[in-house]
């Protein structure tokens, strides 16, 4: 996936999550706007504060930040701290986004991510639900109407007592946003249509969740249709079938590769849900099947997956005053189409030395933009200061 | 430090990095050794005090011994002896532990029996370099000061994220991280104190670096 | 026929504990540091190191299972817990020679030279004195004790597959150079070990 596609991909996804908020905001008030506005600021905060403690330039067309605390914030009940969401999207990005490279290299889907640290962390404020118009208060989230989630009854053996069509249409109590399984199917479809997302996995992951409910039914006395709905309906079953494996990052590129995928993912998510601690196993077991994207590609026939640099990188100046040092460096890619930027001129082998010593670990990855100096010219000075070293000895 | 000291440390930075066992070649947050027990049992103060004392009692005799015993050894035979003097030595440390410190021994599981193979005790297995005893004592006991600072370190972090307290004693009562008292924050606390470990000695590297170049510039 | 039942539901009960919840590396950080040091050594083959873990773990435990009775029975009940180790490295070098012994002589020669160094580094690791250990503390019968131990292992394998798989995915020049290498190989297994913990919800008793 190209740069411009990813963005094209990114902002679609917005404008998808900002339909699902306005209906939370419907059923569950302005603290859902509150929440995603914190969200937001919160992710792109940590963007801000990493190129800032890594001296790189902040690239602001990434909104994958962005997109996973949305995502995150919308699995969420209206009633959540915002201490809990805050420190979740921070570890999640700052860990599992920047500490991996940041942009499109991140292993780890960030919002499952994002999910499971809330959840170990603050299970019992994680797994609570709110009732649909209930009064909540905005800064405190607290509620006198929230109950445990459909998700754990069903784990504790128990059966939600709502129809089908308010569970299809979110009106329970429940989360933020990944109750409205009509408008998220729509959307998905929708979003299929434009090509804006693919088929393979969200579908694949569907229909294999669906015939391991059907299969293996966990809810007795029912029917296994029965089993199906109350097994899609509820645990963002959908939600994270659109959002959260759509994440081209994290998953792998070919149709067929999508297909395993998918198949995988939706096996191990319902293993994690029947056996599982946490009602949301999907995440859980996403975390774990991303780690095998690259094999299934690579077994799928798939070609060898490089890691794209960005199109529009930069330079990276590091000027050090204090030394009189000025160190130009500059990534591969972006070596080949702009011109070089002038380095202050390297008069001595001794400065040759300081500038080797400077970027050394970085040897095998950068080219060095100076234009007066060599690599070649480089290496003899760094030869002869050896020389000179020894003959000192 | 003198712009000549820079330069000595600069000639000789690989020596300068096996003899700073506590900074440059910590032997947790560097060369990740006996990580099972700070990621796992290294929840609070206490357990890493306990695992602190093992380890200090288990070291560096179990050097002394070896570094007696298996001069004339050959290396499959080594391979063995290592963790069984480890394994003697520490018999008798865990069973005097448990008489004075008592049952909170015991919580450590085995965690604290599981050190007699600990590469951070028996490392030098593979290596066919034969040591002194003097130097195997200065040896053990800078690898023993490495993990009592790396160790102390971690379980004082976890537990003030983890509970709110350092060694017991209330800080500010509010859970920051619970997850860090699990095995996944063990791991990732001490990715990133080995991270910023890291990241001091490459300052600390280039320090040098320029400080050697200046004096020999001078000079 | 109903004990046999019982007793391979109980073997391959705990064999699935060991891979999954109580998952050597992901759960219980046993054998960690050799697992590092064998990714770093291309001269140790992942596959070759594992099916010799498995089968010093196999070994181990029955040597020690039958072992330690006799040492009670000398005795040394009281002390049982303290002598336990010294035990298990014993039962690992009997394992270990056996193992060398049968190998010298089905193996070429050439083959068991490729075997050796990952063979050798496999016979004492912190997997399977510490599976040993905790079979013993939590009381395990010897059914129990193989099944916990094989499952262990192969938890152990596929834990080293997907951490080397993982080690494709993290070696690029985009990862902060002071998170290179240790630091970010151990967040890559904390987050691994969360997803683990998704399965069981809860900590491991020491």
């Amino acid at each position: 996936m190209t740069n411009t596609e990813r963005k094209n991909h990114d902002k679609y996804m917005l404008w998808a999550i900002f339909a699902i908020a306005f209906c939370g905001s419907v059923l569950h008030g302005a603290r859902v706007w509150m929440l995603c506005g914190i969200a937001i600021l919160t992710a792109k905060a940590v963007d801000v504060a990493v190129s800032m403690i890594r001296r790189t330039d902040f690239d602001s067309t990434d909104h994958s930040s962005e997109l996973s605390a949305l995502i995150f914030t919308l699995m969420l009940p209206v009633n959540i701290p915002v201490y809990v969401m805050v420190t979740s999207i921070v570890l999640a990005v700052a860990v599992g986004k920047h500490m991996f490279g940041g942009r499109d290299v991140y292993p780890f889907n960030l919002a499952a991510l994002t999910m499971c640290c809330a959840a170990v962390n603050w299970p019992d404020k994680v797994f609570s639900a709110v009732a649909p118009f209930a009064k909540v208060d905005l800064l405190s989230g607290y509620t006198a109407q929230a109950t445990i989630s459909n998700a754990s009854l069903i784990k504790d053996g128990g059966v939600p007592p709502y129809s089908t069509f308010d569970m299809l249409v979110g009106n329970y109590p429940g989360v933020m946003g990944a109750d409205f399984v009509i408008v998220i199917a729509v959307i998905g479809l929708f979003m299929i249509a434009r090509r804006k997302i693919t088929w393979h996995i969200p579908v694949t992951f569907l229909v294999t969740c669906a015939a391991i409910a059907y299969l293996f039914p966990r809810v007795y006395g029912f029917s296994r249709l029965e089993s199906i709905s109350l097994e899609m309906l509820n645990g963002s079953v959908f939600f994270v079938a659109l959002f959260m494996l759509a994440d081209p990052a994290t998953t792998p590129k070919t149709p067929k590769a999508k297909v395993v995928f998918g198949f995988l993912t939706a096996v191990l998510a319902m293993i994690f849900r029947y056996v599982g601690s946490f009602d949301i196993g999907t995440c859980f077991a996403l975390l774990l099947i991303n780690t095998l994207d690259g094999y299934i590609e690579r077994i799928c026939g798939g070609k060898k997956v490089k890691i794209e640099l960005p199109e529009e990188t930069g330079t990276e100046q590091t000027k050090e005053k204090s030394r009189g040092i000025v160190k130009n460096v500059k990534l591969e890619k972006a070596e080949k189409t702009e011109k070089p930027p002038k380095a202050e001129k390297v008069k001595t082998p001794h400065d040759a030395i300081v500038l080797i010593s400077e970027t050394e670990d970085k040897i095998d990855n950068v080219i060095y933009s100076t234009r007066t100096l060599s690599i070649e010219e480089i290496l003899k000075a760094e030869e002869e200061q050896k020389k000179r070293r020894k003959a000192g000895k | 430090m003198k712009n000549k000291d820079y330069s000595y440390l600069y000639a000789n930075w690989d020596d300068t990095v096996r003899r700073r066992k506590i900074t440059l070649s910590n032997p947790v947050f560097v060369k990740g050794l006996a990580l099972a027990p700070v990621v796992v049992a290294g929840t609070t103060v206490q357990n890493g005090i306990l695992l602190c004392i093992a380890v200090f009692f288990l070291l560096t005799p179990t050097r002394i011994i070896t570094s007696l015993i298996t001069r004339h050894m050959s290396v499959p035979f080594k391979t063995f002896f290592y963790p069984f003097v480890s394994a003697l030595v520490f018999a008798f440390v865990y069973y005097y532990m448990y008489r004075y410190l008592g049952t909170r021994v015991l919580l450590l599981g085995v965690y604290l029996p599981i050190l007699v193979i600990d590469p951070l005790i028996v490392k030098n297995f593979e290596k066919t370099r034969k040591e002194s005893v003097l130097y195997s004592v200065i040896n053990g006991l800078r690898n023993t000061m490495g993990f009592v600072v790396a160790c102390l370190l971690v379980c004082a972090v976890r537990e003030f994220l983890a509970f709110g307290t350092i060694a017991g004693i209330k800080v500010i009562g509010v859970a920051l991280l619970p997850m860090a008292q699990y095995s996944f924050g063990g791991f990732l606390i001490v990715a990133l104190l080995s991270g910023i470990w890291s990241t001091a000695i490459r300052n600390y590297k280039y320090k040098v670096k320029v400080e050697a170049m200046h004096s020999e510039r001078l000079s | 026929m109903n004990d046999f039942l019982k007793m391979m539901v109980e073997f391959f009960g705990y064999s699935l504990v060991a891979i999954g919840a109580q998952n050597a590396i992901f759960t219980r950080a046993l054998g960690l540091s050799s697992g590092m040091r064998m990714l770093n050594d291309p001269k140790k083959n992942t596959f070759y190191f594992c099916g010799a873990l498995t089968v010093f773990q196999v070994m181990t435990s029955v040597i020690v299972y039958y072992v330690m009775p006799l040492v009670t029975a000398m005795g040394f009940g009281a002390y049982r817990r303290f002598v336990l180790p010294t035990i298990i490295v014993m039962a690992c070098t009997v394992s270990y020679v056996v193992v060398i012994t049968l190998l010298s002589r089905i193996v070429s020669k050439e083959k068991f030279k490729d075997l050796l160094k990952s063979v050798t580094s496999a016979s004492i690791t912190g997997a399977i004195v510490g599976t040993v250990l905790l079979t013993n503390y939590q009381g395990m019968n010897l059914v129990q004790s193989i099944g916990f131990g094989l499952g262990s292992s192969v938890g152990y394998l596929f834990a080293m597959l997907l951490i080397t798989e993982g080690d494709r995915k993290i070696a690029h020049d985009k990862v902060p150079e002071s998170l290179r290498g240790l630091p970010i190989t151990l967040v890559y297994i904390s987050v691994l070990a969360l997803a683990v913990y998704g399965l069981t919800g809860h900590a491991i008793a020491l």
